[in-house]
């Protein structure tokens, strides 16, 4: 009994891994949005077209690599939408996230049906393989929770540190910075502010795709209205958990992974507990966790304010 | 009073009033591109689509159909927002009214005639508004940011509707919906011949509710903590007391909306029984400039076009998404127009940059 | 620079502008707020682009379109209002921006540059510190190398002295004389007339965006300076009242309270103001000047002490309990505290009131009494204003200034409190505020002005006391006061004043 139970925790680990992945790449993409300056609400407009964008690439081509350059470019669209909104028109930040999400989410449900129609026998496309890191995929414990994943994992994780290379020892990440702090003390020494804040939230556009397209492609093979179930929220909940920092957000998308994969575990278990209160926990949790670092940080109850950083 | 005249006065003079139909003209015109791409022939989507809101009373009611939930939850995130708060979960409210709606259908309570309906609406307003709360008392106690809490809070509420269908409140038989509602609680069709109920009376009644709520003394208070915290904290304003009572009365607008989706169309609850009216509310809300007249004209538009997208979707196939894609296309049109032709007045200007 | 015009919409900033910088040569730029003087460098330090005009580098005629451009022929700019990151470090924040080699940060030849620079010009500060521990001296420091840092021929420091101490700014000029030796040339801006008779060679004066004449310092006088700033002789005679034996009206005794990164701001700090007086505070910006405030009016929580009003204690009561038992406040920061700006002026000024029942019944505001309300004070305090009912962020800084006032004075308080009431004001709105202040005195009531001009102090004050580090170092009679002393003790040599206070 003990080793299926081992099994299973192995199994939820491991699972929790590639269920924190595209929260994970959002996220990411998001700090350094922020970073600069600039508040992005759309992320889950953002990541639904990448999932889109994704699921019809590799769809019509076969190839994975072309579906997630498609995805990327799609968010990335949408991102250069956001920026020009919110970079050189200067709507309010919220409005425009909130338009961008809304686009997103339609045009994304749009395209797919306009290109699908309604089919008995929805598309799909084979979900990517997994990589055997090695030929050590085997070895109990490490094997299946480290060693074997779809190279997105990999590529996600290994983004942590080179995200906290680039913001804090990168010139490039000290203008980013600067610019998302004062940003006229950058135009004095003569950054150009438009461009960075562009760059910044075009970074986090084209990893917000990869995130959606992680969806389509490696967890259902299918795209499906909202296939992101929440995760371009979930991911703004982890940057201000993370405190803007990769690491911390790493922490926080891992949470929220082993608590997806818990539940969804439970399910596959069975208990007593209805399935739909299962399925709440992903949510509640980032709103626990909110509540809970208020009484840490002491932060202050920026009441009726939205956080904006840097606003020119 | 002529300030009123004379501000409408200038407002028609001014470049500015014209971006919202412009914008409107130009998301039409990407929808067209779209459309095209795949095919479709625009110039009958269009007819087909302006024929089937206006075309015959039926159609016409079901724009005003859509109309009284727009507009419900219009107003709800307008209040909401008036007071910055961003109240993103609307949908979540409605949902949450509909479902005290539904207790007070399917109870005893529900089949006094004359009360049913009077008390669906109000248990209605009340399931909304105690939903809409948690959010607010988390971000009073907590500083929660109220953007992500209502958004995931809508998740919560979807699927906490779904736990009650498909068990406690399930209706027998295989399908997961409540039981039918009472005829006392069923809201009366006020067009024979179309579906369009009471409910738009109760609407109306809302906006002018909401209007009137800006004269008073707490929608003073709200109002000018939405526009300036320090100054309303300074001025003594109690700063809890306008978020609470903001919230509650957004989410409780939001749950009227959903008790009418009950007592005015299904009669029963199911899931899904909003195709999205809580995020398009969004929409209207920044659309309507937090005015109540704005909103309404917004949620008028927004029901002809849902309501034509729905001919279209059924004579040629064109998703319903479309319509969503549409309205989002004039929100990002809209946004942009405005501030664009500010820049390009200051551009004029040989000095700032 | 010749012929500089540059236009803000309907407003000409700068007027047909002729300016001149002599190599090695410390030039004064002269003006009352609102001249154009720092509109005209911004140009020069390519921040704005000019209508018309053109500028003339070292003898050839160059365009400016953007910082870049100033840096590279050897212009930079410290501004008034620092452009510091906070919470980075000193390297940092001198080296963001610059055409880097290399995609990584190289913080250890940077400082080393920094430290070299540092001693060169007598700058001490260190590079690794953190912004945000820095004093606003240190700050400057670093604000004035990250200029230096650029290679440059050219300086401009606009208001260098706003935050500090006498000495300080003695020690400033040094620095700045030192700079001229070592083949820098020095543009200053500024709108005290003492400090370019001290530290110019040559000054420039601007009124209403055009150029009123360039002198010679050593052949001018304060006088003459002061009639070309201004048009006519600054004549503000306030005469001091003696108030030694009037009634206190508002007391502290031993308050202490944080401020808002928590750290201890006022410290026991005790103070007394009389009826029919008006005692200034002097001091450095930041040893407490808002908090005193604050916890007076009932925005700040006191942590332990006393504030008292006429006998009634008003220790961290509400601002509303507070302004009912008689206290005016208008605050420094006019825009957010005090107003909303998309209200109109009749909005405005039921801001503190509107629960009373003049302004509104059980459910609704009553509009028509808002209305009259509003049309009063407008006549009353001279507010230029197309109406009532016009967003009041279309006002004058002045006029936003006398709507804020009327509507604190309408409640005819005890205590009046103002905090920098005449900041970024013109001459004639400023002259209005103290006659204002003065009426007030003259009527009774204890007007506490708080403010980063010791001049105005000196010219308004019946007494003033000096705060420093969160505590009234000393209290005077503005008969007595004397520069020198009040000078050090705001920069914190205390020396026991009459009252006997440290």
């Amino acid at each position: 009994m003990a080793g299926e139970t081992e099994a299973v925790i192995i199994g939820i680990i491991a699972s929790g891994i590639r269920l924190a992945t595209p929260v994970l790449f959002a996220a990411l993409g998001e700090k350094i949005a922020e970073r600069s300056g600039i508040l992005n609400l759309g992320i889950e407009g953002m990541m639904l077209m990448g999932a889109f964008a994704g699921f019809i690439g590799t769809y019509f081509t076969g190839n994975y690599v072309v579906g997630i350059l498609l995805a990327m470019a799609a968010a990335g669209a949408l991102a250069v939408l956001k920026g020009f909104m919110s970079i050189t028109i200067r709507t309010n930040q919220l409005a425009a996230g909130l338009a961008i999400w809304l686009l997103g989410t339609g045009l994304a449900a749009l395209l797919y049906r306009l290109t699908f129609g309604v089919r008995t026998a929805a598309p799909s496309v084979e979900l990517m393989p997994k990589v055997d890191i090695a030929g050590l995929s085997h070895i109990p414990g490490i094997g299946p929770i480290l060693l074997n994943h779809d190279p997105l994992v990999y590529i996600a994780f290994l983004l942590v540190p080179v995200t906290y290379f680039f913001i804090f020892k990168t010139n490039l990440g000290l203008k980013i910075r600067t610019v998302g702090e004062n940003p006229k003390q950058a135009d004095a020494l003569g950054v150009n502010v438009y461009k960075i804040r562009y760059l910044a939230v075009i970074i986090g556009g084209l990893l917000a795709g990869i995130g959606g397209a992680y969806y389509s492609l490696v967890q259902t093979g299918y795209f499906l209205e909202n296939v992101t179930g929440g995760a371009g929220w979930i991911a703004l909940a982890l940057v201000i958990f993370g405190r803007w920092k990769a690491q911390w957000i790493l922490v926080g998308a891992l949470v929220f992974g082993m608590v997806d994969a818990f539940q969804l575990g439970l399910q596959a278990i069975g208990t007593n507990i209805p399935f739909q209160f299962l399925l709440m926990l992903p949510y509640l949790i980032p709103i626990a966790v909110l509540v809970a670092m208020y009484k840490r940080s002491g932060a202050p109850a920026a009441l009726a304010t939205p956080y904006v950083r840097g606003e020119r | 009073m002529s300030d009123v005249i004379t501000q409408t006065r200038n407002k028609f003079r001014d470049v500015k009033f014209f971006v919202p139909f412009a914008s409107a003209s130009l998301a039409f015109v990407v929808g067209a591109i779209i459309l095209a791409a795949t095919g479709v022939d625009v110039g009958k989507a269009y007819t087909i689509m302006f024929e089937g809101a206006f075309g015959s009373a039926f159609g016409f009611g079901d724009v005003l159909l859509k109309m009284t939930s727009l507009l419900l939850t219009g107003l709800a995130v307008s209040v909401a927002f008036r007071c910055r708060q961003w109240n993103i979960g609307a949908e979540g409210q409605l949902y949450m009214g509909a479902l005290g709606g539904t207790l007070v259908g399917i109870s005893v309570v529900g089949t006094i005639p004359g009360i049913g309906i009077f008390l669906g609406i109000i248990l209605s307003f009340i399931f909304g508004a105690l939903f809409a709360l948690v959010p607010a008392v988390l971000k009073v106690k907590f500083g929660v940011n109220e953007v992500i809490s209502t958004v995931l809070l809508n998740f919560v509420a979807f699927l906490f509707i779904s736990f009650l269908l498909h068990g406690p409140i399930k209706a027998p038989g295989f399908n997961p919906y409540s039981p039918e509602i009472a005829d006392a609680s069923q809201m009366p069709i006020i067009f024979p011949g179309t579906r369009l109920h009471a409910g738009i009376i109760v609407a109306a009644l809302a906006t002018v509710g909401v209007y009137y709520l800006w004269k008073t003394k707490i929608g003073f208070e709200i109002r000018s903590v939405g526009a300036n915290i320090k100054a309303a904290r300074y001025a003594g304003m109690n700063i809890t007391k306008s978020v609470l009572v903001t919230m509650a009365i957004s989410g409780g607008l939001a749950g009227i909306a959903g008790g009418m989706l009950v007592s005015g169309v299904q009669h029963v609850l199911i899931e899904g029984i909003s195709p999205g009216y809580g995020f398009i509310a969004v929409i209207i809300a920044l659309l309507g400039r937090q005015h109540p007249i704005g909103v309404a004209i917004v949620a008028f538009f927004f029901s002809v076009l849902m309501t034509g997208s729905e001919t279209m979707y059924r004579s040629l196939g064109v998703p319903s998404a479309f319509s969503m894609t549409l309205q989002a296309l004039v929100l990002v049109f809209v946004l942009v127009g405005q501030l664009f032709v500010i820049w390009l007045g200051k551009r004029h200007v040989g000095g700032a940059q | 620079m010749k012929g500089i015009t540059i236009k803000f919409g309907d407003v000409v900033a700068n007027n047909n502008v002729d300016f001149e910088l002599r190599k090695g040569e410390v030039h004064g730029l002269l003006g009352e707020n609102g001249a154009g003087k720092t509109t005209l460098m911004s140009i020069l330090y390519g921040l704005y682009q000019p209508n018309a005009g053109e500028i003339i580098v070292r003898g050839e005629k160059t365009i400016i379109k953007s910082p870049n451009d100033a840096m590279e022929l050897g212009i930079a700019m410290v501004h008034q209002h620092f452009l510091l990151t906070l919470p980075h470090s000193v390297t940092e924040n001198i080296i963001v921006g610059l055409k880097s080699r290399g995609l990584f940060l190289d913080l250890a030849s940077a400082e080393k540059k920094i430290l070299h620079l540092s001693e060169k010009y007598g700058l001490k500060i260190d590079p690794k510190a953190t912004v945000a521990n820095l004093a606003v001296g240190e700050q400057q420091r670093v604000e004035i190398i990250k200029a230096l840092y650029r290679d440059i021929d050219i300086l401009i420091l606009d208001e260098p002295t706003s935050m500090l101490t006498p000495q300080e700014e003695k020690a400033l000029f040094a620095t700045l004389q030192s700079m001229v030796n070592q083949g820098l040339s020095i543009i200053f801006i500024t709108h005290k007339l003492h400090e370019v008779m001290e530290a110019s060679n040559r000054v420039t004066v601007l009124r209403g965006g055009k150029v009123v004449g360039t002198v010679n310092t050593s052949e001018s006088s304060e006088s003459e300076l002061a009639k070309m700033m201004v048009g006519r002789l600054i004549v503000e005679n306030i005469e001091s009242k003696s108030t030694a034996t009037n009634p206190v009206v508002l007391q502290l005794k031993n308050v202490s309270a944080f401020n808002n990164a928590k750290v201890k701001f006022l410290k026991e700090l005790s103070l007394e103001l009389r009826k029919g007086e008006i005692l200034g505070i002097a001091g450095v910006d930041g040893n407490g000047q808002a908090e005193l405030a604050e916890v007076i009016a009932g925005l700040r929580k006191v942590q332990s002490g006393e504030i008292m009003m006429d006998n009634s204690v008003i220790t961290n009561s509400s601002p509303r309990k507070i302004r009912e038992a008689g206290l005016a406040y208008v605050p420094q920061d006019r825009l957010n505290t005090g107003l909303i700006l998309e209200y109109s002026i009749a909005e405005n000024l039921i801001l503190d009131r509107w629960y009373k029942d003049e302004y509104s019944g059980k459910v609704f505001l009553k509009q028509e009494k808002m209305n009259n309300f509003a049309e009063k004070v407008v006549t009353d305090f001279e507010v230029k204003t197309p109406g009532i009912n016009v967003p009041v962020n279309s006002l004058s800084g002045g006029n936003l200034q006398k709507v804020l006032m009327a509507r604190e004075l309408a409640r005819n308080p005890k205590v009046l409190v103002v905090h920098n009431p005449t900041r970024g004001l013109d001459i004639g709105a400023t002259e209005y505020i103290h006659k204002q202040l003065v009426k007030q005195r003259n009527n009774g009531v204890g007007v506490l002005m708080i403010s980063l001009d010791l001049d105005e102090i000196l010219t308004v004050c019946d007494r003033l006391a000096v705060i420093y580090e969160g505590k009234i170092v000393s209290v005077m009679d503005r008969n007595d006061a004397n520069i020198e002393e009040i000078g050090l003790m705001m920069g914190g040599k205390a020396a026991v004043g009459p009252e006997g206070t440290k």
